[in-house]
Parts: structure tokens; sequence; C-alpha cells
């Protein structure tokens, strides 16, 4: 267990308090009954004494009272004989002392009233036998001696104090009995109140031993885990230290809070410098404004973005060191922290470079000699130097075909290792699809011809428009078509046929040949497969694997399947852009002209007439861009400009401005250079560049008409590939048809009237703004929020356009909201402008 | 179309000049002459006998390559529009591109057709007639 890396599920659980104050209660509590108890037991001891000594008294007073019974019979009987009176006084006293003694009993013995009853006995025993005694004394003193003789054998004195001293004796051995009983119980109940201490001793015992075995466990418990907490600590900290990745962990307002020994490798500072730094300062991450956790793209608790890669930090020497950093979340209690693990990303680099570099350099070195052999070849067989002998010309042949099938080798080879490593780049424009296959026939007629294959072609009539890198489709028509020829019998036909269908455009390539074997099926767009058994073997199998890559990379789908004579059918799909002349009537083509000079205007005016097309006219560079911003022109048509370089820097200004940027440009310049069209072009990056650079076309002065139409076509469909499209859902018809009027100029307007239509157009032709109206006929506007997506994911700018209430949470997730009326479709076209400009959507393909 | 096109072939490898020379030599209406490193060229730009109406440039020599040479013909004087074209087995887009930035008029991709090589010359020296 100690030997992996536990990390707790959970953060530790809190002691609990109730059962501490239970226990604090319930003890004192029993130690207080425990007290009132020995309390008892005290009284009880304090009771026995009391009651032995009342016993001792009563012993003592019956003694006493015998005692004087005797004292005084003595003193009787001495003055019967002697006659003394001093022995009067001394049975007096004896007298005396008696009635005290039976006194003392009788208030001994309150309360008791059977003591009471024999003490009231004794007492008249003795007051008889006393009453007898002084007749005696008086009879004595009165008659003499021989009288009180005589009194004292008649009478019945012995038998009087017997009868007294029988019963003290008896009072006193009743006393004796009761002191014995009350012995026996002390003593019984003594042995109870010793078990009792020795149990509760037995018991302190056992619940002092069970709390100090309770101690011990929750101390050795303790000691563990802070034992493995320590360990685990330790193991992190060598982890962060010895790890070669820099790992820094942020605070919630993005300063360092702590860094390893890598990341002042990999930046050059001493780890001083580097806490409470601002790590923005230092990496190339969650620049720009708000809290750091919104520039880090913190959101619901998670990160939307945990990868950055290829970004660069800074070093202390100023240079950039390439990285890519992994950002994660360390909930700390009360704050979220965040941990970058920051990999240098340098050697990768280097590594790439020279990876480039071989395969650049790899595939030079295997062209040029093949340059040389191709070459030679080429010329041998076209008899540049002599007509060759049939079989010569047949061996030159095979070797000319192989020469140029290594060639294709090469290039499949270097366009898979550019498709494995994300570096074939596309730049796609609006492209005729017609014109693309037309010339991969073309290309491929040699090879038809070796073959003895037909090509024959079908297209529908007019443009099929999709947005393509021109040189990779005619890459994968090339393939196909080169495939359907290898596999054609001899006077075969190849068929090439081009339809449209729900907004895409199919290109199918078929061929008569054997088919496509099933158990190739399954592999048939894999690298370096190909079908065995009976086909040609001289492809490069690598074809349909580039093919797929460049297809999918155009947002299409490749597959094959069977066609109606058996042979191989392959085919394509790419998704069609709208074409400006079919939409012709919605929206009146309008060219602006900046003119230099008077009658350009009018000499343009009849031939652009013919073709339905207006044109305005304006001479100053201030109506020029205005003209531009307003969005109402399809194309700029700019005379001669050069070379002034105020008007070179404003049409350059015009190709940067988002607003347009997307007005495509026609100079019209006498000297047939490209240097002018360049010269608007510049500015900007390579890829701005790259993106615009289809945007300005130019024409030789004097006009050839042809040309300039052709031209001026070109730019039409490029403007309407990339005008926006918005789409308007609103149930009014008469609000969309006022609507489409006003934003006619701001890009194609796209209706829908219900929630169901709606989110057809939106997978059939994802908009670039949605102005929503909430109260349709199949429900709330609000349900298609969530369903504002472009099909990478991201959110189309929406503009809330009703006549309802909005509540301020749903104005937070959209672009704007605005009151429906017709007095407010002028704010409408302003606020479209405004949010397509802000969203900076880039209309041209990237 | 009586005047021939006249074109100076520069290339290090003499195999390909000769290929390149003689693939030229299948258009009857274009002239040739071959250099076989840059500054062979500019020795024959100096002169006055013969003014190319293109230069066919390979880009890889050794010495000075063919962008250092397309840089010594523009600095030469009276050749500032003179087509220069360029032939490179480097044929990546980013280099294509950087050559076009450079002022090429046109890019021959390395290995080329010897029967089209002279179609494909005369066509991107005509269109800057």
């Amino acid at each position: 267990m100690d030997d992996v890396l536990v990390f707790a599920a959970s953060p530790p659980r809190k002691p609990r308090f109730v059962p501490f104050v239970a226990a604090g209660v319930l003890g004192p509590l029993a130690l207080v009954v425990l007290a009132l108890w020995f309390g008892g037991q005290a009284r009880q001891v304090d009771g026995n004494r009391a009651i032995v000594r009342a016993a001792y008294e009563k012993r003592h007073a019956a003694a006493e009272l015998l005692r004087e019974l005797a004292e005084a019979e003595a003193a009787q009987d001495g003055f019967v004989i002697t006659g003394n009176p001093m022995l009067v006084g001394r049975y007096e006293e004896a007298r005396v002392k008696a009635a005290q003694d039976v006194a003392q009993l009788d208030e001994l013995y309150v309360g008791h009233p059977e003591g009471s009853a024999r003490i009231a006995g004794v007492r008249a025993l003795i007051g008889v036998r006393f009453q007898g005694m002084t007749e005696v004394i008086r009879l004595r003193q009165q008659m003499g001696a021989q009288a009180a003789v005589a009194r004292i054998t008649a009478g019945r004195g012995l038998v009087q104090t017997d009868q007294a001293r029988a019963a003290v004796s008896a009072l006193v051995e009743a006393e004796e009995q009761a002191v014995g009983a009350r012995v026996e119980f002390v003593r019984a109940h003594k042995e109870a109140a010793q078990n009792f201490v020795w149990t509760l001793v037995v018991l302190s015992g056992v619940v002092l031993l069970l709390g100090l075995w309770a101690l011990w466990r929750g101390r050795i418990h303790r000691y563990r885990v802070e034992r493995r907490a320590h360990r685990e600590a330790a193991r992190l900290r060598a982890i962060f230290a010895s790890t070669t990745d820099a790992i820094m962990i942020l605070d919630p307002r993005g300063r360092i809070e702590a860094v390893n020994a890598a990341t002042t490798r990999m930046l050059g500072y001493a780890p001083a410098d580097l806490l409470g730094r601002d790590a923005s300062t230092l990496l190339d991450v969650a620049d720009g404004e708000g809290s750091f956790h919104d520039r880090v793209g913190l959101a619901d608790g998670r990160l939307i973005h945990p990868n950055w890669l290829d970004r660069t930090v800074r070093h202390r020497d100023g240079s950039s060191v390439p990285v890519d950093i992994a950002l994660g979340l360390m909930p700390l209690p009360g704050e979220l922290h965040i941990v970058a693990a920051i990999r240098d990303i340098s050697e990768r680099k280097a590594l790439e470079r020279m990876k480039n570099e071989f395969v650049a350099t790899v595939s030079h070195e295997l062209r040029t000699p093949l340059t040389s052999v191709v070459g030679s070849l080429g010329l041998l067989r076209a008899g540049s130097v002599g007509t060759l002998p049939a079989p010569a010309y047949r061996l030159v042949e095979i070797a000319e075909n192989n020469s140029r099938r290594l060639i294709r080798l090469i290039n499949d080879i270097l366009d898979i290792e550019k498709i494995g490593s994300g570096r074939m780049h596309f730049e796609r424009q609006p492209i005729d699809l017609v014109k693309t296959l037309e010339r991969a026939i073309e290309d491929s007629r040699g090879l038809a011809e070796a073959n003895g294959a037909r090509i024959e072609l079908a297209v529908p009539k007019g443009r099929t428009m999709v947005r393509g890198d021109e040189e990779r489709l005619l890459q994968v028509v090339g393939n196909l078509l080169s495939n359907a020829i290898r596999f054609s019998p001899e006077d075969g036909c190849v068929r090439v046929v081009l339809t449209s269908n729900n907004g895409q455009a199919i290109v199918s390539v078929e061929d008569e040949g054997p088919g496509i074997p099933p158990e190739f099926h399954g592999r048939i767009f894999e690298r370096f497969s190909q079908a065995t058994g009976g086909g040609p073997r001289n492809g490069t199998g690598l074809g349909l694997a580039i093919s797929r890559e460049i297809i999918i990379a155009h947002d299409g789908r490749i597959w094959f399947g069977k066609a109606e004579n058996g042979g191989a059918r392959l085919s394509f799909a790419l998704p069609l852009i709208q074409h400006a002349m079919a939409r012709k009537s919605e929206r009146p083509i309008r060219i602006l002209l900046w003119q230099q000079q008077a009658g350009m205007a009018e000499a343009l005016q009849a031939m652009l007439e013919q073709e339905g097309w207006a044109i305005d006219c304006v001479d100053t560079a201030e109506a020029v861009v205005e003209g531009a911003q307003s969005g109402r022109y399809h194309v700029l048509l700019v005379e001669h400009a050069w070379p002034d370089a105020s008007r070179r820097e404003m049409l350059r200004s015009l190709r940067q401005e988002v607003a347009t940027r997307t007005l495509p440009m026609i100079i019209l310049s006498p000297r047939e250079s490209e240097g002018d069209a360049e010269g608007a072009r510049g500015g900007g990056g390579r890829a701005d560049a790259a993106a615009t650079r289809d945007m300005v076309d130019w024409i030789a002065t004097p006009i050839d008409a042809a040309r300039l139409l052709e031209a001026l076509r070109r730019a039409i469909d490029l403007s309407a590939a990339v005008r926006p499209t918005i789409l308007h859902v609103d149930d009014d018809a008469d609000m969309l048809e006022v609507a489409a009027a006003a934003l006619a100029d701001q890009g194609i307007v796209v209706h829908a009237s219900s929630l169901a239509s709606a989110r057809a157009l939106l997978v059939e032709q994802p908009p670039d703004v949605v102005v929503l109206d909430l109260n349709l006929r199949d429900g709330s506007g609000l349900d298609l929020l969530p369903e504002l997506l472009r099909p990478d994911g991201t959110t189309i700018p929406t503009i809330i356009y009703s006549a309802e209430d909005v509540l301020p949470a749903v104005t937070r997730q959209v672009d704007a909201v605005l009151v429906k009326s017709r007095r407010s479709l002028p704010s409408l076209a302003r606020t479209i402008r405004r949010v397509l400009a802000s969203a900076s959507v880039e209309l041209e393909t990237p | 179309m009586t005047t021939p096109i006249k074109i100076l072939c520069v290339d290090d490898d003499p195999d390909i000049r000769t290929i390149a020379v003689m693939a030229l030599g299948l258009d009857p209406g274009i002239q040739v002459h071959a250099a076989s490193s840059g500054s062979a060229a500019l020795v024959v730009l100096r002169g006055d006998d013969w003014r190319p109406d293109a230069v066919l440039l390979d880009v890889m020599m050794p010495g000075m390559d063919g962008l250092a040479t397309l840089a010594a013909i523009r600095a030469l004087g009276g050749y500032e529009d003179l087509p220069v074209i360029f032939m490179t087995a480097r044929a990546r887009k980013e280099d294509l591109d950087s050559y076009r930035e450079q002022g090429a008029t046109g890019v021959i991709v390395k290995p080329f057709d010897p029967l089209h090589l002279a179609e494909d010359v005369r066509a991107l020296v005509e269109s800057r007639r």
C-alpha cells in the first residue's frame, strides 16, 4: 500500500462533537451519584455510632440503677440494725439517684414505645420497693428496731428487689439483643459495600485501561497518517523537484505561488524572483483583459482549453523558449489554484525542422537524377535524336513509365508525410468544379490514350461552385481517373459524372473494369493498399489514401460503389457554395467604379447593362471608401490608380478593414504588370496576403471586353462566396420581406418562418449571423439559442429582433437585442454590420 | 513569330543542362544558350552580342545560387523586366511562394516533362510580353 502513491479521494473528516458532549455530561453525573452514595454511607456509620453509644448509656444507666437500689437496701438494713441516722442520709441519696437513673433511662428510650413500657414497669417496681424501704425506715425511727425487722420479715422486700432486678436485666438484655442485631446488620452491610467498592475499582481499572488503549490507538493512527502524509509529500516533492517539465502553481489571481527546479532552469530566474510574480508576464497564456480565470478559460469549474500548444515562455535573457503548456485545476479549500506544467519543445521543434529539411532535401536529391532519367527517356521516345527501332522504343517506354511511377511515388510519399504531420495546407477559394474536371481529364488524356481508354464527362448546365484548393482537387480527380484508366479494359470508357444534390456537389468516376474485389473493400482507402489479383500494379498504393485526406480537409466525403456495368465507381461529395448569379433577382449586381478620367463609365455602361448589372461612378477617395463600406457593391473597379502613393495606400487600407476586405477589387491598368495588383495586395501578414490575393485582379487597358466580363463574373462569385449569410427567423411574412429588402446590402438573407425550417437551414447552410424573433408558430425562438452553432462548435452571432420583452439573462447570451418595428430596420442593418465586424468573422477561407 | 524566343538556360548539372537544351530545341521557335553557373550566366548577359528574352534558372547551384543570380541580373541594368523562370526540385508550396515573392516570373518543377518544357516556357514568356 505504501509503495503506491495514493491520493485521498476525499478530504479528511472532522471529528463529531456529540460523543464528546455526551461523555462530558454523563461522566460528572456518574461521579455526583457516587459522591451522594458515599455521603449516604457516612451518614449510616454516624447513625450506627449513635445507636451503640445510646445502648452503652442505657446499660450504664440500668447498672447505676441496680447499684443505687443495692446501696439503698444496704443503707436501709444498716439503719435498721444500727439506727445510725447518717445511713438514712445515704438511703435518701441512693433513692434520689435511682429516680434520676430511671428518668435518664426514660429519656434514653424516648421514641421506643416498647422500651418506654419496660421503663414504666421498672419505675413502678422500683417505686414500690423504695416505698417499702421508706416504710421500714419510718418504722425504725418511730417504733424501733423490732417493728422494722418485723416489717422486713413480714414484707416482700426481697421479692420486690428481685422483680426490679429482673425487669432491669430484661431491659438490658433486650438492649443487648438490639445492639447485637444492629451489629449483625452493619456487618452484612459492610460486606455489600466492600463488594461494591471492589467492583467499582475493577470497573474503573477496566475503563482506565480502555481509555489508555484508545489513546494509544489514536496516537498510533495519527502517527501513521502523518507518516503517510509525510511520505506522500516527500514523493510529490521529489516528483515536483525532479521532473524535467517546469511546473508552476498559480494562485487565483494568476501569481506564481510555487515553482520547481525545472522552472528556474527553463526561465533562468531564481525562485525568489518568480514567486508572487504575474505568470502572464512570462507565459504566452492568459494575456488580455478580465480576471485570470476568465483569461485561462475557466468556466463552470473546468478549463475549456487545458492544453496550450506551441506557446512561448520568456527566458530571463529575453529569448523565447517554445513550449507546450498543460493547465490543471488544484482545488484548495476556498480557492481554485491552477497548476501549469510547461514542457520545453525546443528539441522537438528542432527535430521537426530537421525532418522537414531532410524530407525536402531527400526529395530534391531524388528528383534531380530522375529529371535527367525521365528527360532523357522522354526525348529519346519523342525521337529527338532519330527514330528508334520498335523494340528499343518499347524498352524506352517501359523505362520512362517506371521512372514516372517513381516520381509519383516520391510525390505521394511527400504528400502522405505532409498529411501525417498536419502540414498539408489548402488554399481554398471558390472554384468551378466543371472546369476542374475538364482540366483533370485533359491532364489524364495521355494516360488514357496509352491504355486505350476513353473518358466521358457529364456535367450539369452552368457552374458548380465549391470552395477548394484547385490543385489538390485536381490531384484527387487525377488519382480517381488514373485508377479507373488502369483498370479499364481495352476500348473501355471511363465516365466522369458531376451532379449536385442537397447542397452537395457529387463527382463520380466509373470504369468498365472488374470492379473492386470484396476482400479489398475494408482497406481501399488505406495507405499502400492495392487490390491483389487481376489488375495492373503500377499505382503507388497511396493515391486513394491521399485523396481521402484531401476530401476530408474540404469538409467532404469519399466513398466507393459499383457501376451499373459492374465496374468500380468512386465518388466524392463537396459542399456547394451559394452562387451569386443564381441569386441575381434577390439583389441586383452593383459595381462601383472609381474613375480617373471622364468617359470610362459611359464606355462600360452599355456592356455591363447587357449583363443586367448596374454601375455607379465616383471620383473621390472618400466616395470610394463610403461606397465600399455601405456593403451595396459586389465589385470595386479602379481605373489605373498607380503610381499615386496616397491612392495606393487607400486601396491597401480597404483590403485590411474588416468591413471592406471582402469586396473584390479589379484594377484597370495600362501596363500588364502584376506589380499593380501586388501593390494593392500588400500589407498584413503572409496569411493575410494569401487570403486577399484572390480578392484583387487586374485587367490591362485598352480593355478586352471578354476578359473584363470574365474577371467581373469571377469577382461577383467571390463576392457571393464571401458575403455573410444572414438567417432571419420570423413567422410574419411581411416582416421577412421588408427586412430582406433592408438587409440585402449586408449579405445573403435566408428566411425561416418556423423553428423547424430554421433548424433545417442551420444544417444545410450555417449562417454567419442569425436574426431571431421569439414568438414563433411552433415555439419560442429561445429554444433555438443552444442550437445556433457553426459546424466547428462555435456560437453563431445572434441578434434578437422581437416585439417581446427579453430577460437580462437572455440578453447576456446574445450579441444584441432590438425591438422589432419597421423603423428599427436601419438600426438592425447597422447592428448586423457591427456584430459581424466585432466577431471579426473570417469570411475568407482560412 | 519569325524572330525566335531566346532563352538562356542556367544549371550546374550538365545532364539536366543537356536535356533542357534538347527539350527546348524541340520548339523551332526557341533559341537556347546554356550556362553552367550563375556567374557564367552573368557573363552572357553582360555581353551585347546575345540578349536573351528569358532566363531559365536552376535554384540550387553551388557558389552563386539561383536567388543570388536573380538579384545580380536585376542589378545589371537593362534587365529589370527580364522574365526569369526558376527550375527547382524543391517544390514545397512555401518554397514556390517564396520564389515568386523574390521576383521569379514562374517556376518549373523538376522533374519536368521534356516534351512540354518548351511549351511551358513559351507560355510564361509570352504572358509577360
